[in-house]
């Protein structure tokens, strides 16, 4: 068959005409703006971090936080301890047997703090007591005293401690002994013929079908009264305390999750653990939020799919299931925004349900967003990522930056940030380590540097972004990253404020995030220096003086001199470079009669090899036989060899028919 | 680090000066790195045109000029293969492309595919290609018929044009 390459050319290049579009004026000049448009960048930043903030998201994490508490932590500050503690039962889900300890805590009279009614098992207990800091004082506390061989509980007697950590309530006595107790409000409510299948309480196995409970020598029908279960049988006579108070009992009134449910009775309270084969594998409703709630979660595409720095980002509050709660505050890639609603049980996860947000809105143009909306189902995935599952079907992955640390590396975080990064495509940061006594390193991007330190395991610190710092105005997340390390004004205090970032990067360590304190603002890195490693070259016997261009030879002739007016070719090799985009080491740089330029070189025993990096202005200068030759030796094969004297700097090409005779002395003006 | 970006003022002559390069420029590139990293390159050269549009409004030759700027753009990025890896596209969009042909396009050196693509591909004459890669008309005829050469004897097909 016969074909027609020329043919074939063109029909390729019209298919490239139809992939590659129209290149707009927008594509070009839009995102350079002037200094007016970094401005409104920068307001919409902080207005995004305001709005969120107003709307209660932020204002509700940073009221619950302690100043002084770790910036991963979710430990409640002790001034908060006490609300957190009061008007809630709580009970000892994990208990081992049926019947659960629990503690219903209100508030005492002026003089004795915190009313407790409760039950450790065995003995009800009761009596008020008072918190010094998060320690127990002046415990009152009564208890009956009936002979039990159940498991021992931490009591609430001086001097033990009480810490609400992601809304878990952690009990510890003097004895080291710990209990763990969730508020009965962070378990969803139950309906009755929700409750159909299989479970064990204990050694006894209980049947719930549509119209009975049924149990070993016990079966008692039922009829749903609204949210309870009410019997409409006799009572059997069983044996047990747990099976005698659970089916002798008039009605039950339920919470739990889909594994485990509480059956409250009275004022009692009695686990059931599900057996179902086909019941979901989802975790409760309390122990997810646990999971998921008062840290931030970055969203964890590649950057071929999300490819802007700033991420998508999610900070489920420490919150319990309340009606009308909120359930995330987040940013969605162009928008801050809060949802409150409810959660309901949907497959595997948790859906978000009735919900209503509330947001900035910056127009999001082109930019790709992630967020969580009214019907996202929210689960963890077996590697530990969240997973939101949007109502149109799309899948969204978020990482959590607290678990993406170091948990698993031996080394500081601190030796994982030196290198080049990409900030958004085409967009270098690069991230130095200090070398003075003080330790402090700089962050470069675009023309600005910004000082960080070393603060300890888990985080960094910034300092203030000169004033001078204009972001590339092409990377929409530089001015997300200026506003991530800000510290603003000094004011009066001296030197640099502390500006805590966390520090995360994924297992494969080419991926890093930096997030603020609140999680309002994470940007994600990629790494693109494979090595990080500096080369360890020393220049050290050329560096120093300028090199001035005396004499150009080419197979021993001295080429044509240049032209009046293209200035004096220099030559100058440094230990490094301040520059954007460039990787550390050693650097030539150097003007050729034409151009400027800089290269990435190594120099060893005679000769100067050439990195792979390398700028220049890119004129052009046809017929300036200088120039030619300068360049030939510059940019053909491996490099140049040297030879050092005294007074004169000898660079001769690969193949030895260019060479170059420099002096450190500038010669007089032409 | 005090350098800061210099941002033309004038808009407008700066837009004419984008509609009459943007064409060539986009195929240059697009000829040299292919369409998706070639048009990357199109917008970076052009983006620093605009930054610098009292610098580039004085250039002689502002296509050759802002190829330079693009090769250089793209080049930071290197080591990366070249971008001819979107058979499975050019296919579903041109089924009359030979199916070999991007892959021998790959093969071919930049400069020979440059020149292939911008002569018979984007009917350029010779000594405007040359006038872009700065180099004798001579060597694009070289070029071009070494490109032709080898993409025939890659296609492995009797070119009804090339034979006749």
């Amino acid at each position: 068959m016969s074909v027609d390459v020329v043919e074939q050319l063109r029909s390729l290049t019209r298919s490239f005409d139809e992939f590659v579009g129209e290149v707009t004026s927008d594509e070009v000049m839009g995102e350079h703006t002037d200094d007016e448009g970094r401005d409104r960048r920068l307001t919409q930043v902080a207005a995004a971090v305001i709005v969120l903030a107003l709307i209660g998201g932020l204002a509700a994490l940073m009221q619950l936080r302690d100043a002084g508490a770790p910036s991963d932590g979710g430990t409640l500050s002790v001034a908060a301890l006490a609300d957190a503690l009061v008007g809630r039962v709580w009970v000892a889900i994990d208990y081992p047997l049926p019947q659960l300890p629990f503690m219903r805590l209100s508030d005492g009279d002026g003089s004795t703090g915190v009313e407790l009614v409760g039950s450790d098992g065995c003995n009800d207990q009761s009596g008020p007591f008072r918190l010094d800091g998060n320690t127990v004082a002046g415990s009152q506390i009564g208890s009956t005293d009936v002979g039990c061989s159940t498991p021992r509980i931490a009591g609430v007697w001086d001097g033990t401690t009480l810490t609400v950590d992601s809304g878990t309530l952690t009990v510890t006595d003097s004895s080291g002994t710990s209990t763990r107790w969730l508020p009965l409000d962070a378990l969803s409510p139950i309906a009755p013929n929700e409750l159909v299948g299989s479970y064990t309480m204990g050694t006894a196995t209980i049947t719930v079908t549509p119209d009975a409970v049924t149990t070993d020598g016990c079966e008692r029908s039922w009829t749903a009264d609204e949210s309870t279960l009410r019997f409409t049988s006799s009572r059997c006579d069983l044996q047990g305390p747990a099976t005698f108070v659970l089916l002798n009992a008039p009605e039950w009134s339920v919470v739990g999750d889909d594994q485990r449910v509480v059956v409250q009775i009275d004022r009692r309270f009695v686990r059931l653990d599900r057996t179902d084969a086909d019941a979901p594998a989802r975790p409760g409703l309390a122990s997810f939020l646990g999971a998921i709630g008062d840290r931030t979660w970055v969203y964890d595409a590649p950057s071929t799919d999300y490819p802007l720095a700033r991420r998508p980002s999610l900070r489920p509050p420490p919150s319990w299931n309340e009606a009308g709660a909120q359930l995330v505050a987040g940013f969605d890639g162009c928008n801050a925004y809060a949802l409150n609603g409810s959660w309901t049980a949907s497959g595997e996860g948790w859906q978000v349900a009735d919900a209503a947000g509330s947001g900035t809105l910056i127009g999001r143009g082109e930019r790709p967003t992630v967020e969580v909306t009214n019907g996202s189902v929210l689960s963890l995935t077996p590697d530990g990522l969240l997973s939101v599952a949007a109502p149109d079907g799309n899948v969204y992955l978020f990482r959590d930056i607290r678990a993406a640390t170091f948990a698993d590396m031996t080394q500081s975080p601190v030796a994982e940030l030196p290198g080049r990064w990409e900030l958004d495509p085409g967009v270098l940061l690069d991230i130095k380590l200090g070398t003075g006594p003080d330790g402090i390193g700089v962050i470069t991007f675009g023309t600005c540097g910004v000082n960080w330190w070393p603060t300890g395991n888990e985080w960094i610190g910034a300092g203030p972004v000169p004033a001078d710092c204009v972001p590339p105005a092409e990377s929409p997340s530089a001015a997300a990253l200026v506003a991530l390390l800000d510290t603003g004004p000094t004011g009066t205090t001296p030197g640099p404020v502390e500006r805590p970032i966390t520090v995360g990067v994924n297992p494969e360590r080419n991926v890093l995030y930096l997030a603020n304190d609140d999680g309002s603002i994470v940007v994600r890195l990629t790494r693109l220096d494979t090595d990080p490693t500096p080369p360890n070259d020393s220049v050290a016997a050329l560096a120093g003086p300028t090199w001035w261009l005396k004499d150009v030879l080419v197979d021993g002739t001295p080429v044509a001199p240049p032209p009046e007016g293209l200035g004096r070719g220099y030559f100058e090799f440094v230990d490094d470079l301040p520059c954007q985009d460039c990787p550390d080491g050693p650097k030539l740089v150097g003007y050729d009669l034409c151009n400027s330029f800089q290269m990435a070189v190594a120099i060893d025993d005679g000769f100067v090899t050439r990195g792979g990096w390398n700028a220049s202005t890119l004129v052009g200068c046809d017929g300036v036989a200088a120039y030619e030759a300068i360049n030939e030796l510059l940019w053909s094969g491996t490099g140049f060899s040297y030879t050092l004297s005294a007074d004169r700097l000898v660079l001769t090409s690969e193949d030895g028919t260019t060479e170059l005779i420099l002096s450190p002395n500038q010669p007089s003006a032409r | 680090m005090a350098m800061r970006r210099r941002v033309p003022r004038d808009g407008g002559a700066f837009e004419a000066f984008l509609e009459s390069v943007k064409p060539t420029l986009v195929q240059a590139l697009v000829a040299t790195y292919g369409p998706v990293d070639g048009r990357e390159a199109a917008v970076d050269a052009l983006s620093w045109a605009w930054e610098h549009w009292d610098q580039v409004a004085q250039v002689e030759h502002p296509v050759r000029y802002l190829y330079r700027v693009g090769q250089s753009a793209t080049r930071r990025f290197l080591p990366k293969p070249l971008p001819y890896h979107l058979v499975e596209i050019i296919d579903a969009r041109s089924p009359d492309v030979e199916p070999g042909l991007l892959p021998a396009l790959e093969r071919l050196s930049e400069q020979q595919r440059t020149v292939v693509l911008l002569v018979h591909g984007y009917a350029w004459r010779q000594v405007e290609v040359a006038a872009l890669l700065d180099v004798s008309p001579s060597t694009v005829a070289e070029h071009l018929s070494g490109a032709l050469a080898r993409l025939r004897e890659e296609l492995e097909v009797d070119d009804v044009r090339g034979r006749g």
